[in-house]
């Protein structure tokens, strides 16, 4: 595992009458190089088959050894609709407009654009698969995800995911208000890593 | 009693219901994405931007507008227009006879042969109404159901490109090609008139971008150089009359019209889908004169034409004189004549270059065509002799050694058709005249409701000479050619659908791009499938060799090596509650080629239309992102665009698209269209070179276009 690859990132969601209204936290990288993402999401779910989300971001990259630090705000959108009881599609963009970061040689942010879909197949069973476009890099990647429910709140995860190639395995465990999340991740340049989550839903007790 | 009466009441209410909900319901979506999936095939085949395809799609919008009764004779427009089988036509008519008139268009569901996509496809055209009575026509009746649409456009790209620069005389004469003598704005208006199909008459004017409109586009002392070519005012003019159905006249024409007999070998004027139409419609159905309504410059008949027809027998003689674009030089010979040593088919007038070859040639044609039909079987003979003003003697490239030179060209031709209920054989046979053939033979085949295949065969002998020929071929120029096909059309369970084919063909002949005989092979597979009554999506796959000089030849000895491309393509339409119609598609292309790098390309993006129910206004909206290593993996790609207006861009490089198409209906007659499109480039700070480049790494578009009905 490599330290200075380290990806941390804390979320909070309320709901309201008129929608739901979020904050986000994001950190990739070390103390001389580091990317942040400071999020203020809104989410709106109209009629039974469409949500949509917005969110501003903040973006803060710091750069040790006196090279100081950039900043720029951009914006994201997300859109889920439920075909059927059995199909759901998802499409998302990252950074539409392509605003920059503001230094002296307009160094671009990129755009991300993905779209995939979830088909239930079973109550317990979900397979999920998705096609991003990183304006950074070369090509697209795929990527497909299983999850199976193995006894109640007990799940197994896996996927895949192309350019880079990346397997992933994972578990997940409900108890009462809290999810813990542990996941393991090969990644074909980086090596493997391991994730860990939390998530607090008290709307489900 | 009384119960049975209210009963059967009701019963005749609901079927009256059902019958208007079966109309309110019809969206033209399915047709929409049918065309848009042909054109964009036809783009690829074509693989030029700049192709017109008005002029094809012309007809579908018409027919949108001006639907078909499914009681009466025209369900063969639908076959002509590739919408239904020649299998599916034939069961329409048996079921006619079974159970008498459709009362609704959704019985069309009940017809053996017509699964669930084929009506959806259909029934925006069609209607189920009474066959109109064929009496004589008062002016009043004319005037008063009678249909009059006017269409005015304007469009113009927003960046400047290098072409519009002010610049002197003596550059502008050092360069006559570079500099256009217009403005960068393109001009459209169109009037039409219809009576129920029968009666059509119209005229259209066009101004392109860079096109000069004003009466001086040249200081007086370059005037000269237009010669007597240039006038005042729009660009091109059009006109057409068009009667149908009195008496022994079948159809009369006058004005612009397209003709277009058999399968198209000996006669076909204008666009045909050529080799990209599914399955069964490979077998084409020629439709005798149809008025030409579109701004499309190039290929149709200007002149008249009338078809006569009695019982079984037709007959058909058309005149057509105009001047076509082209360059004229003076030969080297003794006589010193004038001779054309190309023709333009791009229909712009811009540059000095171009002005001067406008009209140039003058080209008479004229011929006749009889025909016997009666249920099952269709015979055919045409001849038509071509007239140039000038004798045309193209380069003289061993790939022009078999292309007509000369300035009289005569081509006549027998073609068939046998349809049964399970089979369909259908041919043609034509002869230029310096006695070279062109044969065509094919074959369709139904075994059951759900499925059929096509074979056909071509032989086009290299010396083959023919303008108006547009039967089914890989290329562009009907000779020298010989190929197999073979097509598979099947609705294996409800609601999926397979089309696939496989061609091959070998040239057998030089072209401009391949100095040697070559061959190549094209494949397709397209799997579709209905996910709900709101939602489809489709795979395709796509993959097509061909050979071209390798680029690493030096002048001297050229060889010709094989590239493919390969296609996939996913795409998914679905519609949310009654609002929204959101689509996806993402497209991975790949290049290979002997002589040179490998390349590969992808294209992704998310629509969105708003369409609210009771409110007279629709927004589309485009986001997509493309990212090629080149242009040889470009992708084509088609947008929404305002009516009658067609755009399908080749995306290459690195970038993003975004368009946005308001439609407003402001009162029961007017519509207002409004587009505007800006693709922004990562990879480059300038875009397209000559006269059209721009320095700057975007380009907007925007249109606008205003539509009176009455």
């Amino acid at each position: 595992m490599q330290k200075a690859t380290a990806f941390k990132s804390a979320g909070l969601a309320v709901p309201t009458n008129f929608g739901a209204i979020g904050l986000s936290f994001n950190q990739f990288g070390y103390e001389n190089y580091n990317e942040n993402k400071f999020g203020l999401a809104y989410a709106k779910v109209f009629g039974p088959y469409i949500q949509i989300g917005l969110q501003l971001d903040y973006l803060l990259l710091n750069t040790g050894f006196d090279y100081g630090s950039q900043s720029a705000v951009t914006f994201e959108l997300g859109l889920q609709s439920r075909l059927t009881e059995k199909l759901t599609l998802g499409a998302y963009v990252f950074n539409p407009a392509h605003f920059k970061l503001n230094t002296f040689n307009d160094e671009p942010i990129p755009v991300v654009m993905r779209f995939g879909l979830a088909y239930r197949f079973t109550k317990t069973f979900v397979g999920e698969c998705e096609i991003e476009k990183n304006t950074d890099y070369e090509g697209v990647s795929l990527r497909g995800g299983l999850e199976y429910e193995a006894t109640k709140h007990f799940y197994i995860r896996a996927g895949a995911q192309t350019n880079p190639g990346i397997f992933t395995f994972g578990v997940g465990y409900r108890i009462s208000v809290v999810q813990i999340d542990v996941s393991a991740q090969m990644h074909q340049v980086l090596g493997q890593s391991l994730q860990i989550g939390m998530t607090f839903n008290f709307d489900r007790k | 009693m009384k119960r049975l009466v209210v009963f059967i009441m009701a019963l005749s209410v609901a079927t009256f219901m059902k019958a208007q909900v079966a109309i309110d319901s019809v969206s033209p979506e399915a047709l929409n994405h049918l065309l848009i999936e042909q054109v964009e095939r036809l783009a690829q085949e074509s693989d030029n931007e700049e192709t017109d395809f008005e002029e094809l799609l012309e007809t579908y919008l018409y027919y949108m507008q001006n639907p078909i009764n499914l009681n009466s004779d025209g369900i063969i427009h639908l076959l002509e227009l590739h919408l239904i089988s020649v299998f599916q036509h034939e069961s329409i008519k048996t079921y006619r006879q079974l159970y008498g008139d459709f009362a609704f268009v959704g019985e069309l569901e009940m017809v053996e042969g017509f699964e669930e996509q084929t009506c959806s496809v259909v029934s925006p055209i069609v209607y189920a109404g009474q066959d109109p009575s064929r009496n004589r026509i008062g002016i009043q009746e004319l005037a008063h159901y009678g249909r009059h649409q006017l269409i005015g456009r304007y469009e113009q790209v927003l960046e400047r490109a290098q072409g519009y620069a002010k610049v002197s005389d003596s550059a502008l004469l050092a360069s006559p090609s570079k500099y256009y003598l217009g403005s960068p704005q393109k001009y459209q208006l169109r009037y039409g008139y219809n009576y129920r199909n029968r009666i059509r008459f119209g005229f259209i004017m066009e101004k392109d971008a860079g096109e000069p409109f004003g009466s001086k586009p040249l200081s007086d002392s370059l005037m000269p150089l237009l010669g007597d070519k240039y006038r005042q005012g729009f660009d091109f003019y059009g006109f057409h009359l068009y009667a149908a159905d009195f008496g022994i006249v079948k159809e009369v024409a006058l004005g612009d019209y397209q003709l277009s007999f058999g399968q198209g070998l000996t006669l076909w004027s204008g666009m045909s889908f050529g080799k990209v139409v599914s399955g069964s419609s490979v077998m084409k159905q020629g439709r005798g004169l149809k008025p030409k309504a579109s701004a499309t410059e190039y290929g149709f008949m200007r002149g008249g034409a009338i078809t006569l027809q009695h019982k079984s027998l037709s007959a058909t003689a058309f005149y057509s004189i105009r001047n076509l674009d082209a360059h004229v030089v003076t030969s080297d010979s003794l006589n010193e004549a004038e001779v054309v040593s190309s023709l333009s088919k791009t229909g712009y007038h811009r540059t000095i270059g171009e002005i001067a070859n406008k009209n140039a040639i003058r080209q008479q044609v004229f011929g006749a065509h009889a025909a016997y039909a009666d249920g099952h079987l269709e015979v055919g003979y045409t001849i038509h002799h071509t007239l140039l003003g000038a004798e045309l003697q193209l380069k003289p490239n061993p790939y022009n050694h078999f292309y007509f030179q000369g300035s009289q060209l005569t081509n006549q031709g027998l073609d068939f058709k046998v349809v049964r209920q399970r089979y369909a054989v259908f041919g043609e046979v034509a002869m230029s005249s310096n006695k070279a053939f062109a044969r065509l033979m094919g074959l369709t085949v139904s075994p059951t409701g759900y499925i059929n295949f096509t074979m056909l065969y071509r032989n086009y002998d290299r010396k083959y000479q023919n303008l108006l020929s547009n039967a089914y071929s890989e290329s562009s120029r009907r000779q020298g050619e010989t190929g197999y096909y073979l097509g598979l059309e099947a609705a294996p369970a409800p609601y999926w659908k397979i089309l696939a084919y496989t061609d091959f063909f070998r040239f057998n002949w030089l072209t401009s791009q391949v100095y040697a005989p070559s061959w190549g092979h094209d494949y397709y597979l397209r799997v579709s499938h209905s996910l709900s009554r709101k939602a489809s999506c489709y795979l395709q796959l796509r993959s097509k060799a061909k050979m071209k000089n390798a680029s690493d030849g030096n002048s001297f000895s050229y060889h010709p090596v094989s590239y493919t491309k390969n296609s996939i393509r996913f795409n998914i339409n679905y519609k949310i509650g009654y609002k929204l119609v959101l689509s996806n598609k993402a497209e991975y292309a790949h290049y290979r080629s002997e002589d040179a790098k490998n390349s590969q390309g992808y294209f992704l993006c998310q629509d969105i239309s708003y369409n609210p129910i009771n409110q007279p206004f629709v927004l589309t909206f485009r986001y997509a992102l493309f990212d090629t290593h080149d242009y040889d993996s470009r992708m084509y790609v088609y947008e929404s665009d305002v009516l009658y207006s067609f755009s399908i861009p080749a995306f290459y490089g690195k970038g993003m698209r975004v368009y946005l198409l308001g439609k407003l209906k402001l009162f029961n007659t007017l519509t207002l269209y409004a587009r505007i499109g800006c693709t922004v480039f990562r990879d480059r700070d300038e875009i397209g070179s000559g006269a059209a480049h721009i320095e700057n790494n975007h380009k907007t578009d925007v249109k606008v276009e205003a539509v009176w009905k009455l």
